[in-house]
């Protein structure tokens, strides 16, 4: 089974989002909590073998691993109705069960300390797939577990498996109040630096939008954390769902990612829905065709990332886009909206170099009922995001300052003899938000150019 | 009387008796006797009344009546002591009137005359009457006749007994007799009798010579030029011998062999034209023998009409000379398209009996498919030596000019395909079953009287949609030609993308030699290999059993990339479908869509290179600048193939295959889906620029400079790669000594003459080919966007649009760069 994928939960954050995920998956594929296949599921045109694989008695087990160092999340899912549904062996919570305490560092420590069982599993599980395509990595990198033990088995995964592909999905925190975890900027730099060199695509959720658009859109006052996760899981099937029905196009990762992304450092995408219900709202049911999907995903307010348009000087603009259009479509509409969409130029594109919107079609699963006969997901790379970086950084620049709460830190391996660790890779989420701000500008193409032509 | 008509009658008198006034009153007398008698009609009604009588008998089919009221009257008429005669009969006449009325009904229960008179009607020559309602006796054609002319024959007799009985020593006209009878006036009969007699024997003579002549017998001694004849009966002599030259004619034309069946029903038609022809005269030479009841001028008006069926008859007959078939029905038809109701009436029984052998031919092919055609009449032909492949294509042929022109093509057409498809149901498919058929063949008039009655059409389309649904049914259920078509656009069209991705994987090694290094057992075993794990084992095993691989025409310098194709194998009735050709075709859309998927699969194969060794390279800045460009490439190019991709996906088989499965859908019969079929693929050719087409063999071929450009980029960045891993190699130890792990000691110089003599050099060789390249592929993709622009088919030039979407390119005549 060719362009398996294996998903990696770790942390409180990754391990819901996780659940969210293989919920929403065994949903579409007719596949109930125990990992059975439902009765009704004999369509049989969906790929399940790259999220699954059948154990002997022909139950479905997802290519899954659940990594925590405190039990709590995990605990919660072995109590519900899909404690069977995954292999009990790939689930690994640190035996002292103590957390991460909300510190990178601590993540990070536990991670080299525990990488070993860790990659056991995860050796295991690689070696389950005839060829497997990559990892998806599911995380917060607000927390400690998350963003630290993450950092730590990213920068292992490349080293490890130099050849696979590294998809996150990543949870940016609120940055637009007062965290709740005081070092959250801290963990998120860290982190950060990790994404930017270790991960090849990092699918960035913004809790800060995804709050909003819950308000907003969902008319919640205050959004649940499972209902946000709903959001993300949305989001991550619908970015699968063309891997899970092959179709002409983009039936593996790296069809679907080397085209958003240009150059490596650039990898940070956005995401957008539409439409948007949560169970229990009734949203008037409009008719969606393939234009208004494509116009709406275009809109700031469908955006789980809350990004500026213009900053400094600079009109933000994307690099790629990919729509991801599910449901009964008429293909000739989409020629037809790609041309409106030209025309009233609802998007600016990059100036260095060819730029469009790539548009895909992938079945609705045939299991599930929506009231909308079309819906769809954008990934886009836009060079807004740096935007996001920056308001991170602004927090921690206030915190570094006055080098608080670095105290947790320096108790740690890393950062026992400095704090060094801090300041490489504030330079490297520096050295991002330049490239994608350089990004905005016709000479981009000469980028990081200037040095040698200089030495030349 | 008043003055002014005495005068004149006085003058025709006078001119009349020579001018011998001694005579002159008496003459006028008589003649105003004459003018003023009530009685000469008496004869006259009598004879009207007695037709009347004949045809109430007629009406009611009591010959037999008919006969004895016949010697009644005769013996009625011999008594002479009846002197109230006419108005008894008109007594009789009405009391039958009356009583008829109660039969009225039984009489409708019959079946009831459908046409107009169509044959020469003895009765109305006979009768001198007005043809008024006496051809209603017959239903129709010639069936009837037989009856209507035993019953006109048998009138005659009774005539002939009457008149014979009655004068047959005097042997001279009944009328005069009468009028003497009447007239007291014996003298001046007299001279009018033998004057009148003089002229009756001239006149006889010339009417015996007439009906010789009417038969095309040649009449030496009756010529026009006869002086002694005056010119009004001359000219009504040449009008009657016109009979003759048309009965000739006519007669002449029948007597030509014919090779069609169609032929021999026109002929048949037309002899018993003649027939009914020969018998009017029979009848008027029976009426000569009685004197005073045929004159010329009688005959001319009796044969009005016969005179115009017999020009209308030899016309049709001339036009008719030589055709056969449908052909010859529409002449026939186009002839019965006539305002005038007599040439209708002449046309109906023709086109009637012409059209049962074709009508025939037709029940027999849509019901049974079988051709019953010894005279290749029919519109529908068949060439025995067509195997069993192209008997659908190629084995029944519709000739055009055979079908007669109340068919419309479009039922031809429809009548054409029910017959090829219960042969293609039979030889084909191998089915034997007998379709229900629930449909009396349709009449022969309903043929050509389209307008009148659905009937005909009726049983086409019943039969044709009983047919061709039964053939999709037994094509969906027996043969699931659906879940071909299906299985076409999942593996030939590459729809199954998690096969076709698999399957390149395996086959990478393989199909990168030389297209004669590569061997279809390896491929093969490869191909098995892929649907085992992917999607494709799901698949029903007939159709996995299909799939196959081909490898197309080998020449030295090709890659096992471009002769390598998916293969679909057919059989039986869907051989029809996708036949030969069609898989051909399907070939060369395969070789393009994989050598496009191969360059996607190139590209995404340069872009995981690249971002997986850029981090390894970040120990040399001094690459950074080249991998960066080398990324920007990659990019673009990635863009270039995902557009063209894109467009081939949605514009070419996404847009085409939804068409294909609304046409087929909407598809009632094999031709309308191999219309379907045939379309689509011609779409598809067209819009991926291989059809063939001066321009779109232009953009072919640039496309294929841009993708060798993009192979090209793939191998220098291999080579890229390799040189970088290569002094990374060569560093290790020294950095190894840098940690003090290694004891060897590398000297520090070393490492940067190596740097500078060996990296360097490589480098910046890779660094000009990529230069090189990357305009070229600008360049190629600026050329090949212009191309687009001015190819005919207007969504091949939407590919420009998808490629350009940012207007990145900037497409003119002028500008060459663009950064």
């Amino acid at each position: 089974m060719p362009s398996e994928i294996i998903t990696l939960q770790l942390g409180q954050c990754g391990n819901q989002i996780g659940m969210e995920f293989w919920k929403q998956l065994c949903a579409e594929h007719g596949i109930s909590p125990e990992g059975k296949l439902e009765p009704f599921a004999t369509e049989g045109s969906d790929r399940k073998d790259v999220f699954f694989y059948q154990a002997d008695d022909q139950h479905y087990i997802p290519r899954s691993v659940l990594l925590d160092l405190e039990p709590r999340v995990i605990d919660g899912i072995m109590k519900s109705p899909y404690k069977h549904l995954y292999n009990p062996e790939n689930v690994y919570i640190s035996k002292d069960g103590g957390g991460a305490g909300n510190n990178w560092a601590q993540g990070y420590h536990q991670g080299d300390k525990l990488s070993e069982e860790i990659f056991d599993i995860i050796d295991r599980e690689a070696d389950n797939g005839d060829s497997l395509e990559g990892f998806v990595l599911c995380h917060s990198i607000a927390g400690g577990t998350g963003s630290g033990m993450g950092s730590n088995i990213l920068e292992k995964l490349n080293d490890r498996f130099p050849k696979k592909l590294i998809q996150t999905y990543s949870v940016f925190p609120m940055t637009n109040e007062v965290a709740d975890v005081v070092v959250q900027p801290y963990n998120s730099v860290l982190t950060l630096k990790r994404l930017a060199e270790n991960a090849d695509c990092t699918v960035v959720l913004d809790n800060t939008a995804l709050n909003r658009i819950a308000t907003e859109r969902l008319k919640k006052t205050t959004p649940t954390f499972a209902e946000l996760n709903q959001l993300v899981s949305t989001i991550m099937s619908g970015s699968t769902s063309t891997l899970r029905y092959p179709g002409y196009m983009n039936n593996d990762l790296i069809s679907l990612i080397s085209s958003l992304i240009p150059t490596p450092r650039l990898h940070f995408l956005i995401s957008a829905y539409t439409p948007l219900t949560s169970d229990n709202t009734e949203s008037e049911v409009r008719k969606t065709t393939v234009l208004d999907v494509m116009r709406r995903l275009l809109q700031p307010k469908n955006v789980m990332v809350t990004t500026a348009s213009r900053d400094k000087n600079l009109t933000h603009c994307y690099v790629s886009i990919l729509n991801i259009i599910q449901g009964e479509v008429d293909p000739s509409e989409v020629h037809k909206s790609l041309m409106r969409i030209r025309e009233r130029k609802l998007a600016e594109f990059i100036p260095w170099g060819p730029a469009s919107i790539q548009v895909a079609l992938s079945k609705k699963s045939p299991y599930i009922t929506t009231q909308h006969r079309v819906s769809g997901l954008m990934l886009a790379n836009h060079t807004g995001i740096s935007s996001l970086f920056d308001r991170i950084c602004d927090h921690y620049d206030k915190l570094i300052k006055r080098e608080a709460f670095v105290e947790n830190f320096r108790r740690l391996p890393k950062f026992k003899e400095n704090l060094d660790e801090f300041n490489d890779s504030r330079e490297a989420v520096q050295g991002l938000m330049d490239e994608y701000r350089a990004a905005t500008r016709k000479d981009y193409i000469n980028f990081g150019n200037s040095e040698t032509t200089q030495a030349e | 009387m008043a003055g002014s008509q005495l005068a004149l009658i006085k003058n025709l008198c006078l001119c009349y008796c020579d001018n011998k006034p001694e005579i002159l009153d008496k003459t006028v007398n008589t003649v105003s006797h004459l003018l003023h008698s009530e009685h000469g009609n008496i004869y006259q009604d009598d004879i009207r009344l007695l037709d009347k009588i004949w045809k109430h008998f007629q009406k009611y089919g009591r010959n037999h009546e008919m006969l004895r009221f016949g010697q009644i009257y005769a013996r009625l008429n011999k008594l002479k002591v009846l002197k109230v005669r006419l108005e008894t009969l008109q007594f009789l006449y009405a009391l039958a009137d009356t009583a008829s009325t109660e039969h009225h009904y039984d009489s409708i229960s019959r079946p009831m005359p459908t046409s107009s008179a169509s044959s020469f009607d003895i009765p109305s020559f006979s009768l001198l009457s007005v043809q008024q309602g006496s051809s209603n006796t017959k239903e129709n054609g010639f069936s009837h006749n037989s009856s209507h002319i035993k019953s006109s024959t048998s009138l005659q007799k009774l005539l002939h007994y009457t008149n014979d009985d009655e004068n047959s020593l005097l042997s001279k006209t009944h009328l005069h007799s009468t009028i003497n009878n009447n007239n007291n006036n014996n003298n001046n009969n007299e001279i009018e009798h033998i004057s009148s007699l003089k002229r009756d024997n001239e006149e006889s003579r010339i009417l015996r010579e007439l009906l010789f002549g009417m038969q095309g017998i040649e009449t030496p001694r009756l010529s026009t030029n006869d002086t002694n004849i005056d010119r009004c009966t001359r000219s009504l002599i040449t009008r009657f011998l016109e009979c003759g030259w048309l009965y000739e004619k006519i007669r002449k034309i029948i007597n030509t062999p014919t090779t069609s069946l169609v032929g021999q029903a026109f002929i048949a038609n037309l002899s018993s034209e003649l027939r009914e022809y020969h018998r009017l005269i029979s009848v008027i030479e029976q009426q000569e023998n009685i004197p005073g009841m045929v004159s010329l001028k009688k005959l001319h008006v009796w044969m009005c009409t016969p005179i115009q069926r017999l020009k209308c008859l030899a016309a049709i007959a001339d036009s008719c000379q030589g055709k056969k078939g449908g052909q010859l029905l529409s002449i026939l038809y186009m002839h019965s398209q006539h305002g005038d109701s007599l040439q209708q009436s002449i046309l109906y029984p023709l086109l009637y009996n012409c059209t049962i052998p074709i009508r025939d031919m037709i029940v027999e092919w849509i019901c049974n498919g079988i051709i019953n055609d010894p005279y290749q009449e029919f519109f529908v032909s068949t060439d025995k030596m067509i195997s069993e492949e192209k008997l659908w294509y190629d084995k029944y042929t519709l000739r055009v000019p055979m079908i007669p022109s109340f068919i419309s093509m479009d039922q031809a057409k429809k009548i054409w395909i029910t017959g090829k498809s219960i042969n293609f149901l039979r030889v084909v498919c191998k089915d034997r079953t007998m379709l229900q058929i629930n449909k009396t063949p349709a009449s022969s008039q309903s043929l050509f009287q389209q307008q009148r009655s659905t009937e005909f059409q009726d049983m086409i389309i019943s039969i044709y949609n009983e047919t061709t649904r039964y053939l999709r049914s037994i094509l969906d259920d027996k043969y699931q030609m659906m879940d071909h078509f299906k299985a076409i656009k999942r593996y030939l069209l590459l729809g199954q993308g998690d096969f076709i991705k698999y399957l390149m994987d395996l086959m990478e090694n393989e199909l990168n030699k030389a297209a004669n290094q590569v061997f279809y057992h390896n491929l093969q075993s490869l191909m098995d290999a892929a649907i085992r794990v992917t999607n494709a084992q799901y698949e029903s095993e007939d159709i996995i059993k299909r799939l196959d691989l081909r490898l197309m025409y080998v020449s030295p310098s090709e890659l096992g990339w471009d002769v390598c194709c998916l293969d679909y194998k057919f059989d039986g009735p869907l051989r029809t479908i996708f036949t030969e050709e069609n898989s051909l075709r399907y070939m060369r859309i395969f070789n393009h869509l994989w050598r496009v998927k191969r360059m996607e699969y190139t590209t995404c194969g340069v872009w995981k290179q690249l971002m997986k060794s850029s981090r390894q390279f970040a120990s040399i800045p001094e690459i950074s600048d080249m991998i960066h460009v080398c990324f920007t490439m990659s990019n673009e190019m990635t863009k270039f193939v995902q557009g063209v991709n894109y467009y081939i996906m949605f514009e070419v088989l996404e847009c085409s295959w939804s068409d294909l499965l609304n046409k087929l859908m909407e598809a009632k019969d094999l031709e309308q889906i191999l219309e379907a079929h045939d379309d689509s693929l011609l779409k598809i050719l067209t819009r991926l620029h291989l059809d063939g087409h001066e321009t779109s063999q232009e953009l072919a071929k640039q496309l294929r400079c841009i993708f060798d450009l993009i192979l090209n980029f793939g191998s220098i960045i291999q080579r890229l790669i390799q040189c970088v891993e290569n002094e990374l190699q060569a560093r290790k130890p020294y950095q190894q000594q840098h940690y003090g792990t290694y004891t060897k000691t590398v000297e520090p110089d070393a490492e940067v003459r190596r740097f500078h003599t060996i990296l360097k050099p490589q480098l910046k060789t890779i660094k000009s080919d990529l230069h090189i390249v990357k305009k070229a592929f600008r360049d190629a993709v600026l050329k090949f966007l212009q191309q687009l622009k001015f190819h005919p088919d207007i969504t091949l030039r939407s590919l420009s649009f998808r490629l350009n979407f940012n207007e990145f390119y900037k497409v003119s005549s002028t500008s060459k760069s663009t950064s």
